[in-house]
């Protein structure tokens, strides 16, 4: 339906045009003001049927794509297209396969394993970040009191810690506490 | 850029041209590589990166106003500089202005390794673990989820899935229900087999990015082979439509490839079986049920989407368990949604406001 619609605009837009043509043949010359108006008339009437022309082409290429007969024709050639591509790429990689060792250059299975591996050390790098962002947010929203019982446990578990309140025990700077 | 000459001919096509040689230096990058992205609008820092996700903060601007961060998800198949794409076009720069800290999802192509890549890879992966970094560097339990076109998607499933870490969420031009046909391209897809889609991986490994340009360009091949060259021609004397223009082509042609698996869940799950609106999705072994979604919910609609049909999204609403939810419809197309001067007059004013009533 769209189609006709789009039809019929286009064909009012092209008897248009050679009315405006014809109008601006008999026109009399001299009058700037005049030839002005003319000359855009006529511009105007070509980009009205310009634009009919595409809307048209637009509704033909949609009529085209619900059409089953094209749509199953499309969905073949592209399956035979893969196919083709399929065996053309197995032949590539068996005559390469060969010959990338030969000449001492990595295959590109060994590449494809290389990038996997840094990939996988990057998102180890990336999750150890998250889980430290995550620990920092945890220890922010814990209750001040119970946070440095957290942080000292933390210390004492993986060493350095120096319990800063325990006498007899020298900071730096200061002298021995007189007992 | 050529400049307009005074033969329309010759203007026009040299405008073509100039897309031809844009075309083959995609091309010439090669199946996994981008076109550059341009200098952003918006200053960001990139605060993570795990897996194929790159974390990007947009800190905002002046007062901060808000206590929960956005997390803005993007597609995977095209670069997201178009969310923050000229000033006063920029949905970053809009939000940002309003005093939101926003996270952003840069994708990152992936290549010959990341083929078993799936929605269990980027949801429960990539985009968990970027969820997580956001809530534990901004002290928050629960961020917004913005998320556009497959993003959105991502988004949707990513809430059904962990609802907890949710306090509101945002879908704009959502493919949910896919069994709605209305858009002709789809039958093309509809009639692809399923030893097609999988000999597309088989093949390629991923689905290459020209292969999903050609999906995009075969929507509308009249514009894309000619018409917008004359648009450009046409409007070469507005002000900014050529630098608007060239920005846009840019984005246009920065089409990423698809890891194998997700496009295989995506072309045959979801496309073709619909399984996500029939709540039969599955994703690491869980199934994806939209009815677990219970936070806030803002379904935004574009009226004219050639990409994803209106009524493809507006069913979403109805289907989540939400009591505070809604559709915004809003008279554009699809990515006229994020770039347009009036989304950015009408629609994102209203957005900024329904999540800065959520956000404190």
């Amino acid at each position: 339906m769209k189609f006709f619609e789009q039809w019929n605009r286009f064909s009012e837009a092209m008897v248009e045009m050679p009315f405006v043509v014809v109008k601006s043949l008999f026109a009399q010359k001299g009058e700037e003001g005049r030839d002005r108006t003319l000359q855009m008339d006529l511009q105007q009437a070509g980009w009205k049927a310009y634009d009919a022309w595409v809307q048209l082409l637009n509704e033909s290429a949609n009529g085209l794509y619900a059409s089953p007969e094209v749509g199953n024709s499309v969905g073949r050639s592209m399956e035979v297209s893969l196919k083709w591509q399929r065996l053309g790429s197995a032949m590539r990689d068996a005559y390469f396969a060969a010959l990338w060792p030969a000449v001492g250059l990595p295959s590109g299975a060994e590449l494809t394993e290389l990038r996997a591996e840094v990939g996988a050390l990057r998102d180890d790098l990336a999750m150890a970040r998250l889980e430290a962002e995550e620990a920092r947010a945890a220890e922010i929203e814990v209750p001040v009191g119970e946070r440095q019982v957290g942080d000292s446990m933390t210390a004492m578990w993986n060493g350095g810690w120096t319990p800063e309140t325990a006498p007899f025990v020298r900071k730096r700077g200061e002298d021995a506490p007189a007992n | 850029m050529l400049q307009p000459t005074k033969t329309p001919m010759n203007a026009i096509a040299g405008y073509m041209l100039d897309g031809a040689m844009r075309s083959l230096d995609g091309f010439k990058k090669g199946a996994y590589a981008t076109v550059n992205d341009p200098p952003p609008v918006t200053p960001y820092r990139v605060v993570f990166e795990s897996g194929k996700v790159r974390l990007r903060h947009y800190a905002a601007a002046g007062k901060h106003a808000h206590r929960t961060p956005i997390v803005l998800v993007y597609a995977l198949i095209k670069r997201p500089f178009v969310l923050d794409i000229q000033k006063g076009r920029s949905v970053v720069e809009h939000l940002t202005g309003a005093g939101f800290d926003v996270y952003l999802t840069d994708w990152l192509p992936p290549n010959p390794t990341d083929t078993w890549r799936g929605f269990d890879a980027y949801v429960n992966g990539d985009l968990d673990k970027a969820v997580r970094f956001v809530r534990a560097i901004t002290r928050s339990a629960q961020v917004t989820i913005l998320g556009y076109c497959f993003g959105a998607l991502l988004s949707l499933v990513y809430t059904a899935l962990h609802p907890e870490n949710v306090r509101n969420l945002i879908t704009a031009t959502t493919p949910f229900d896919m069994g709605v046909r209305e858009l002709p391209i789809y039958n093309i897809v509809e009639r692809m087999t399923e030893e097609t889609i999988d000999l597309v991986t088989r093949v390629h490994g991923n689905c290459p990015a020209w292969m999903v340009q050609s999906f995009f360009t075969a929507m509308a091949p009249a514009h894309h082979a000619l018409d917008k060259y004359v648009g450009l021609y046409r409007n070469a004397e507005r002000d900014g439509y050529a630098e608007q223009f060239d920005l846009f082509e840019r984005w246009m042609s920065s089409d990423v490839a698809m890891a194998g698996r997700i496009f295989r869940e995506m072309s045959g799950d979801i496309f073709k079986r619909n399984q996500l609106a029939r709540g039969e999705f599955e994703v690491g072994g869980r199934k994806v049920e939209v009815e677990q979604i219970r936070c806030a919910l803002l379904n935004v609609v574009a009226d004219h989407d050639d990409v994803v049909h209106p009524l493809s999204s507006l069913g979403l609403v109805d289907r989540v368990s939400s009591r505070d939810r809604r559709n915004l419809t809003f008279p554009t197309g699809h990515v006229g949604a994020m770039v347009s001067g009036a989304a950015h007059k009408k629609l994102w004013p209203q957005i900024g406001a329904w999540l800065g009533e959520r956000s404190n």
